[in-house]
């Protein structure tokens, strides 16, 4: 069961990644990233990290593809017409880049593939939200703040930016 | 329980398409929304580590 559910995600994830490449529709492109998300939060429920796939679905799919949909339609961005239409350099470099780098990274997969261990019963409970959040208040408390101060710093300078743009234009009218 | 290995192979796949995405796209905000493709497939892979691992840090 858990194989078949695996091949069906997996199938999904990669073409809807690869649907989201090849539209030519920038909203279409975003709709196919929400499937993929949620087809890479099925697969984290398959690895039993339950809340992470909750925050996945919840960010990802909820919060950031609404950004993405707000600034296209925002901007009112036109649709890529020559995609496709000439076989250019550019093309076959990215073809060539990719093949390159994904077989390498396979290849270089098949050697580490007999270092893992077995896994035992108990440790399935990895992914619980117990478990991530004894590691997230403890080990790694000082990486937790940073990114908290990180984060805070970046909505008070773009609410500075906005700020400012808006008083010079009052100040030059 | 499937193999590591096919949860590394998908995401290192995922990573491809994104990187492709990135070379020949021209759009801003689809650069964006690839990149965002790439970093999911490190994720998958970070938690297929931790996964099998039995360990939250990985």
């Amino acid at each position: 069961m858990d194989t078949y559910t695996f091949i069906f995600l997996a199938v999904l994830a990669i073409a809807s990644g690869t649907g989201m490449v090849l539209n030519k529709n920038t909203v279409n492109s975003a709709l196919f990233l929400v499937l993929n998300m949620v087809s890479i939060a099925g697969l984290y429920l398959l690895l039993q990290a339950q809340f992470l796939a909750l925050i996945q679905i919840l960010v990802y799919a909820g919060a950031i593809m609404v950004l993405f949909l707000f600034v296209i339609m925002l901007l009112n961005l036109d649709d890529e017409k020559s995609l496709f239409n000439k076989l250019r350099v550019k093309y076959i470099t990215a073809f060539l880049v990719g093949v390159v780098v994904v077989s390498l990274v396979l290849y270089s997969l098949e050697g580490v593939a007999d270092l893992l261990p077995e896994i035992s019963p108990e440790m399935q409970t990895a992914g619980t939200v117990e478990a991530l959040g004894n590691v997230l208040y403890t080990d790694y408390l000082f990486a937790f703040e940073m990114t908290a101060i990180l984060l805070t710093a970046a909505i008070v300078g773009a609410l500075m930016i906005a700020q400012f743009k808006k008083s010079n234009k009052g100040a030059s009218e | 329980m499937i193999e590591i290995d096919w949860y590394l192979a998908l995401s290192a796949i995922l990573f491809t398409i994104g990187l492709i995405g990135v070379l020949i796209r021209r759009n801003a905000i689809v650069i964006f929304m690839c990149v965002e493709l790439m970093l999911n497939a490190v994720n998958l892979s970070l938690i297929s580590f931790s996964s099998y691992h039995g360990d939250v840090t990985g």
